[in-house]
């Protein structure tokens, strides 16, 4: 009997210390790590997918695009002057306003209302954003001699994001301004001063060649 | 015997190979973000940059054989100015027939912009005013 314990002792004992040869083993590994390296080359092409994320900064591009063509399309709209006592010649002025933090103006290329031919635009520093509004100027109880903000809350666009501090100044004539009103500048240079203590001027040329028109339309005038 | 049971070799080199393809997945996805961030933020700044010194170089006086040089958002760059083509709007004389009389001058310039390396060509057109004689 006692033989007969030990050798079931033995044989359990046996069963307990089986285990996989070293050659199994690496054949194994082997063979896992190929998977692995098949399974990490596949997911490196695949993974691709990154390119067409919507990342947030690519919608600041389109909008800060947007931004550009309206200022570009920069419409010399011309408002009724207020207490005209002067006369029909001294009764209209450019609709252009603009100060340090933000400026005013008419577009011929909306950003938001897409189907208006002209809206008055107005682009502002506030709350660490520069935004863009638009309002319709042929609508509705707007006076379009002389259209104004007459909204609380009009629809609004983000064209920068992060914004630390802003100036905003206009070139006439060569000369840097830092307010205009009643007159279209030759171009708008704003300096962006973000968060992240980074820096960046950008210039918005007028495109309109209103200026080069009036020299033609002087000739032209005085033929007649 | 309960207690001293582990897991087997094929459990352990399954898991292993999911947290392998977990990590890798994880890894090549946070690469290529960073890669794309960059090149799109590099891109984004070129793209704002040049455009801004165009428009910079379009309100400045422009004047045949004019190079200039300078930096702006940290980019480089140099431009230079030629003039394509010169002409005089026509008007006749009416003293003497053929003649022109016309007293605005119109400029074609080309401008060549290099910004970092990237040439970008672009055309400008001028008026300027001239005195002629004019018949009263």
């Amino acid at each position: 009997m006692s033989f007969m314990k030990q050798d079931i002792k033995k044989s359990k004992h046996s069963n307990l210390c089986k285990g996989f040869t070293l050659l199994e083993l690496l054949v194994a590994i082997t063979i896992f790590s190929i998977a692995i390296a098949m399974v990490s080359y596949s997911f490196k092409y695949s993974l691709n997918i990154v390119k067409y994320v919507n990342f947030s900064y690519a919608k600041d591009l389109r909008n800060f695009s947007k931004f550009r063509d309206s200022i570009d399309s920069l419409y010399f709209f011309m408002k009724q002057k207020e207490n005209n006592i002067l006369g029909p010649w001294d009764a209209f002025k450019f609709l252009f306003e603009g100060n340090e933090k933000q400026f005013t103006y008419v577009s011929a290329k909306p950003v938001i209302f897409k189907k208006r031919d002209i809206v008055l635009v107005r682009v502002k520093f506030d709350d660490n954003k520069l935004i863009l509004q638009e309002y319709p100027i042929y609508d509705k109880n707007v006076d379009y001699k002389n259209p104004t903000f007459d909204w609380v809350n009009p629809p609004s666009v983000v064209i920068l994001d992060g914004i630390k501090d802003i100036k905003i100044t206009y070139i006439k004539d060569g000369v840097e301004k830092f307010s205009l009103k009643n007159n279209i500048p030759d171009a708008i240079k704003i300096t962006v001063r973000y968060k992240n203590r980074k820096e960046e001027t950008l210039f918005f040329k007028i495109k309109s060649n209103a200026y080069y028109k009036s020299i033609i339309g002087e000739n032209v005038y005085e033929r007649i | 015997m309960k207690k001293n049971s582990g897991f087997t070799l094929i459990e352990v080199l399954l898991s292993l190979i999911i947290l392998t393809v977990a990590i890798v997945t994880i890894n090549i996805a946070f690469k290529q973000f960073t890669t794309y961030k960059i090149k799109f933020d590099k891109y984004k700044k070129i793209y704002r940059t040049t455009l801004s010194i165009k428009d910079m170089i379009e309100t400045k006086e422009l004047v045949d054989g004019l190079k200039e040089y300078g930096e702006l958002n940290g980019l480089h760059y140099q431009y230079s100015v030629k003039l394509v083509n010169k002409n005089r709007n026509f008007e006749e004389g009416e003293a003497s027939i053929g003649s022109n009389i016309g007293d605005f001058e119109i400029y074609l310039f080309k401008i060549t912009l290099l910004v970092e390396g990237r040439k970008y060509e672009f055309y400008e057109t001028r008026y300027k005013k001239i005195k002629t004689f004019k018949p009263m």
